[in-house]
């Protein structure tokens, strides 16, 4: 079934605190990627408040371009077209909290326990079923645009992956054992960003940030952290609230990242 | 003698517009100098300083004077420092490369926030202050530009 965009539309300008932060929401059939569409618009002038959603990308792309699997009528591309009131130095806490947000919607809408891998990767157990990718752009004559490209895998069976993403991904289908309505998902979807971007845009970071502690399965756990620079390994202790992750090193020192892939490592015959 | 003493001498010297003074009892010698409608220096007599500097030589001048015209495009953001979209793609921009305003000239990334930084002047990029793939602070100039 395809996504019914004037049902989500309608959804977003019924609900007052949606609406505040959506308001306008387009469906392309297939597009590059959501994120460019919301860039190229931003450039050219076009005001914040706007969901783009596509049934398929053949560019979706993850952080340094890495491809973002975009299959046709199963899964959601989502991004959103902000301006927001806070500095652009605070953008990076939308990062975490677009996750919550999605956290909180999909358990809503259907039971299920994901979690979060820093800094926003959405789990479920230890298989990837959703990722955030957010990127500032050209301002369009107005102030600074953020978009927040949020891809989560709904209706995927284990057989429509690729080979090399059949042991790292998952999709709710999989994980609840039943197809889901994309429609009434990207409604609760959009409903818990918002939530989110409120909180945030009412100064409650921190509030956002202890739920997000709450979420996170990379606390406590033993990971790797890869750069384009080095790799190292250490034990994820907490989140700080501007959003760094703080790692324990083997001799007891910290260190604090902000960028960086996180592999949690199996610890085996631990207590 | 105290430090309310000595405020006292300032006092005393900005009343009287006094430049310099000099008191001295049985344990310790104070000298206070100060270029008129300077701020006062306070120095210990074993090694008296004026609050004359040393005039800075003509070619430090001269390059103060260029300096002043170069512009530093600075980083919004605390984050990771990228020359090129992707480790695969060329560098947005490299030395020496005109820009105009508004072009987009690197990206830094923090927790899967890629920020495009664009140049906010027209001009040559004379200086790359940061290794690609390094740490940058807030308000860490990014890139030095010559304006057009």
């Amino acid at each position: 079934m395809s996504i019914d965009v004037d049902k989500i539309t309608n959804f977003c300008r019924a609900h007052s605190a949606v609406r505040d932060i959506i308001h306008e929401v387009l469906l392309f059939d297939q597009v590059k990627s959501t994120n460019k569409i919301a860039l190229e618009m931003a450039s050219d002038g076009m005001p914040e408040g706007l969901a783009i959603l596509a049934e398929s990308q053949t560019g979706g792309k993850g952080r340094l371009d890495r491809e973002w699997y975009s299959p046709s009528g199963k899964n959601i591309y989502l991004s959103f077209l902000l301006r927001p009131s806070l500095q652009m130095r605070a953008y990076p806490l939308f990062s975490p909290a677009a996750a919550l947000g999605l956290v909180n919607g999909i358990q809503a809408f259907t039971g299920l326990d994901v979690g979060i891998k820093w800094p926003n990767d959405l789990m479920i157990l230890d298989k990837k079923v959703g990722g955030i990718l957010l990127e500032t752009g050209s301002s369009g004559g107005q102030s600074t645009p953020l978009v927040i490209g949020m891809g989560i895998n709904v209706n995927l069976d284990e057989g429509d992956f690729p080979k090399a993403l059949q042991d790292t991904s998952t999709s709710l289908k999989i994980a609840s054992g039943n197809a889901l309505d994309r429609t009434g998902l990207i409604m609760a979807l959009i409903q818990g960003v918002t939530a989110q971007i409120h909180q945030l845009e009412d100064d409650e970071s921190v509030a956002v940030f202890d739920a997000v502690r709450e979420k996170c399965m990379t606390l406590g756990k033993k990971v790797r952290v890869s750069t384009t620079r080095q790799v190292f390994e250490g034990r994820a202790m907490s989140i700080e609230d501007d959003g760094a992750l703080v790692i324990r090193l083997g001799d007891q020192s910290e260190r604090r990242i902000l960028i960086g892939d996180i592999t949690h490592l199996r610890e085996t015959g631990k207590a | 003698m105290d430090l309310n003493e000595i405020k006292e001498l300032i006092t005393l010297m900005d009343d009287a517009r006094l430049s310099e003074i000099e008191i001295e009892d049985s344990e310790r010698r104070i000298l206070l100098k100060r270029a008129l409608a300077a701020p006062v220096a306070l120095s210990p007599v074993v090694a008296p300083v004026t609050t004359e500097g040393a005039s800075p030589s003509r070619e430090e001048a001269e390059k103060k004077a260029a300096d002043s015209k170069l512009h530093h495009i600075t980083s919004p953001i605390v984050g990771t420092f990228y020359m090129a979209p992707s480790p695969t793609t060329n560098a947005y921009v490299e030395l020496n490369d005109l820009v105009k305003k508004g072009q987009v000239i690197c990206i830094v990334e923090a927790m899967k926030l890629m920020n495009e930084i664009e140049s906010d002047v027209s001009g040559r990029i004379v200086e790359i202050c940061v290794e690609d793939g390094a740490a940058v602070e807030y308000g860490e100039p990014l890139f030095t530009v010559e304006p057009a």
